[in-house]
């Protein structure tokens, strides 16, 4: 599915109220939404799952308000940052302290493998902007102007996190052996 | 030039990582579950009716009452052409139904979609 299918499956929903294409794009980006809140709750998937979820609902009922000036997947992720970031405010931060709970996860569910394990704790070392940044970078092939639009903060700030992201996740990597 | 090297062996190290670690996770109900949770909107077909009705009720009005648009040379029944300003505004109200249960079930987009996809 292509920028024009977005833009159409847009269309159908803002003016035909047409859900089977909001159940489209839902299905296109469940993964890319899904990897990422994995990973930025450091594999907690019953929580990413739910944050997940509110990010779509969110999506939906502001469909009107995409402009179009940007990709639909940059205006999704721009939600999916701001409802995490809303949680882990509204959590007063558990999402950190939950660690243990995420620990027990990462060794009883199959998902998460040894390799799993040791990207969360790479991912640990780092403050959360850069975590996002990093993993926006990586994981989702988001360009720095798109990170930028994402977490709403300035171009440098966006190559700043990035360049520290890399250099901790760097020596973690050399530290465990990875070459 | 060293460190530039060293640099380049450290970001193919990660970006490594990252994509041995980037794992598409299975749909296995979810789309389903988030559109169990979609809300109602607000149906948007009574703007539809409501010009509909209100151009129908101008056009009765100035021809009915004002008697402006009679005189017209082309049209010297003044009934001709109250039925036709009327279908003006009837038969779209009319066709909108028709049109929009026919988007939502028979047109496929995908294909239209081929033609747009250059822009």
């Amino acid at each position: 599915m292509s920028k024009a299918d977005d833009f159409l499956c847009i269309t159908r929903v803002n003016l035909l109220g047409d859900k089977t294409a909001f159940d489209q794009l839902t299905h296109k980006y469940q993964s890319s939404i899904r990897r990422f809140f994995l990973n930025l709750t450091m594999g907690d998937s019953q929580l990413s799952d739910d944050l997940a979820q509110e990010t779509f609902i969110k999506a939906y009922l502001g469909l009107r308000t995409f402009n179009g000036l940007s990709a639909f997947s940059t205006w999704l992720f721009r939600i999916a940052y701001n409802v995490f970031y809303d949680a882990v405010r509204a959590r007063k931060n558990t999402i950190d302290i939950d660690t243990a709970e995420i620990d027990k996860n990462m060794k009883s569910d199959n998902l998460f493998s040894t390799e799993r394990a040791d990207i969360y704790s790479a991912l640990k070392q780092l403050r959360n902007e850069e975590r996002t940044a990093l993993l926006l970078f990586y994981m989702e092939d988001k360009t720095h102007p798109e990170i930028a639009k994402i977490m709403n903060c300035p171009l440098g700030t966006v190559k700043t996190y990035i360049l520290k992201g890399k250099k901790m996740v760097g020596e973690y990597l050399k530290k465990e052996g990875y070459e | 030039m060293n460190k530039l090297k060293s640099d380049n062996k450290e970001d193919a190290l990660i970006q490594r990582f990252f994509e041995k670690n980037k794992a598409e996770i299975p749909d296995k109900g979810f789309t389903e579950k988030v559109m169990k949770q979609l809300p109602e909107q607000k149906s948007l077909d009574w703007i539809v009716w409501f010009f509909a009705a209100a151009g129908i009720s101008i056009t009765l009005y100035i021809v009915l009452s004002m008697e402006i648009v009679i005189p017209l040379p082309a049209i010297n029944d003044s009934k001709v052409l109250l039925y036709i300003i009327g279908g003006v505004f009837i038969l779209p109200a009319l066709m909108f139904p028709v049109l929009k249960t026919a988007c939502a079930n028979c047109f496929d987009y995908s294909k239209f979609s081929k033609f747009l996809s250059p822009f």
